[in-house]
């Protein structure tokens, strides 16, 4: 387990410096900006998750449990966030409100519960070995209620956010399914606490697979954003070229054009302000081209 | 005056700009200016190329076809011995405009040229 909560905690650590270097260069990009706070946040869980795994003191484990709870509330904040932004659905900001003043309850109810969010009465410590992992110490106590209201609002979160997915972006099948299975999880461990189960949480597991997941996809989209912008910049210098042959006949057109009259050296006039601006406009993509070949 | 500025050879795919280029050249004192679109047209020409003193070539002569710098070859062939100027839409870094750029003794213009442009040219021209 300990080999396991490192590697997710170094990937998740990588994952938020990557994509908040990404997101923070300007313009802003808040749904890197999102992404990475989320992988800070399960960074942080899984830290908090080995020091709750591997300690034996059952004042230190509380304590350890109510921080979890601190950064559980955090991370689906903003995932919850960034699945907005990913999606491309926008929430009436009612529902923003609602939603941030349901996490703010929670967040009051586990400083303020003695047992933190998750247990009503004193837990007991009990120690597992699982198969292939090292030994680790779990705590067993009757639910709290609100327990279920966090649960809730994650299972909502990752429900409402495959739906999106599925609704706006179907060719998404990847980052779908690893939030079905993320679901899977929650439901999985709010069993496990609910029956007093005695094996580890699976949450993390789909947490880290989920963080892959949507990683090498919003690595993926980058690129292919890319991509795509580089050649939409060259279909509008090549189209700036094309247009240059009849800029060309037009200028020397109109300095062909007899100007005899007043009406005519007006009309030639305008025709040849009208002439400079189509070539500054064309001057214009020169800074654009010159980015591009910076490779932008 | 006339007399002295040069006769221009003008290729460029496009019939609209050989119609006004050749009507500015020949207003500009050009001794007589011939239009042409391809470089199989200029090929047509045979000998006679070198009854001209300047040649403005546009680059790019159509998709698929000989570029300018092909027609600059064909006409360094027949030992041409007038001056060979570029004419260009594209951009600097366009494979074809850098290879016409190296080329020593001609020059690369970036359309739209000004009359202003053209006459200079051709008085640059006549004294080659």
């Amino acid at each position: 387990m300990t080999a396991f909560l490192w590697a997710g905690c170094g990937f998740a650590c990588a994952s938020a410096i990557m994509f908040m270097a990404l997101g923070m260069s300007k313009p802003r990009d808040w749904k890197y900006i999102t992404f990475a706070g989320a992988m800070f946040f399960l960074a942080s869980y899984f830290t908090l998750q080995q020091a709750f795994y591997n300690s034996d003191s059952l004042n230190f484990k509380i304590e350890v449990v109510r921080w979890q709870v601190n950064v559980a509330l955090l991370y689906h904040g903003v995932f919850a966030a960034f699945l907005c932004l990913y999606s491309g659905w926008r929430p009436h900001r009612f529902l923003t409100w609602g939603a941030g003043a349901y996490l703010l309850i929670l967040f009051v109810a586990n400083w303020v519960s003695p047992y933190t969010l998750y247990f009503t009465a004193p837990p007991k410590i009990s120690t597992i070995t699982p198969i292939g992992a090292d030994t680790i110490h779990l705590l067993e106590a009757p639910l709290n209620g609100f327990v279920v209201a966090l649960f809730a609002f994650g299972a909502v979160t990752h429900s409402w956010g495959a739906y999106q997915i599925r609704r706006l972006q179907p060719g998404k099948k990847l980052v779908f399914a690893a939030l079905m299975i993320t679901l899977s999880a929650l439901g999985l461990d709010l069993v496990r606490d609910a029956v007093g189960g005695n094996w580890p949480y699976s949450i993390e597991f789909a947490t880290a697979l989920l963080a892959m997941l949507m990683s090498l996809e919003l690595a993926i989209d980058f690129r292919r954003k890319e991509t795509q912008l580089a050649r939409a910049l060259d279909t509008t210098i090549h189209i700036r070229d094309q247009l240059n042959t009849p800029l060309q006949t037009l200028t020397i057109g109109l300095d062909l054009l007899p100007a005899e009259t007043p009406e005519q050296r007006s009309l030639i006039s305008r025709l040849r302000a009208s002439v400079e601006r189509l070539e500054s406009l064309g001057r214009g993509l020169h800074k654009s081209e010159l980015l591009k070949n910076q490779k932008l | 005056m006339s007399e002295s500025l040069p006769a221009v050879l003008f290729v460029d795919d496009d019939p609209d700009l050989c119609a006004v280029m050749h009507d500015a050249f020949l207003r500009l004192g050009a001794r007589s200016c011939k239009t042409l679109g391809s470089l199989r047209e200029v090929q047509e020409l045979g000998g006679e190329v070198h009854a001209f003193d300047l040649a403005v070539l546009d680059i790019n002569l159509g998709p698929g076809l000989p570029n300018g710098v092909e027609v600059f070859y064909w006409l360094e062939d027949q030992d041409f011995k007038g001056r060979v100027v570029f004419l260009t839409g594209h951009a600097h870094d366009d494979p074809r405009v850098i290879t016409a750029a190296a080329i020593t003794g001609t020059l690369v213009f970036s359309k739209p040229v000004r009359s202003e442009d053209l006459r200079r040219l051709l008085e640059r021209g006549a004294k080659t």
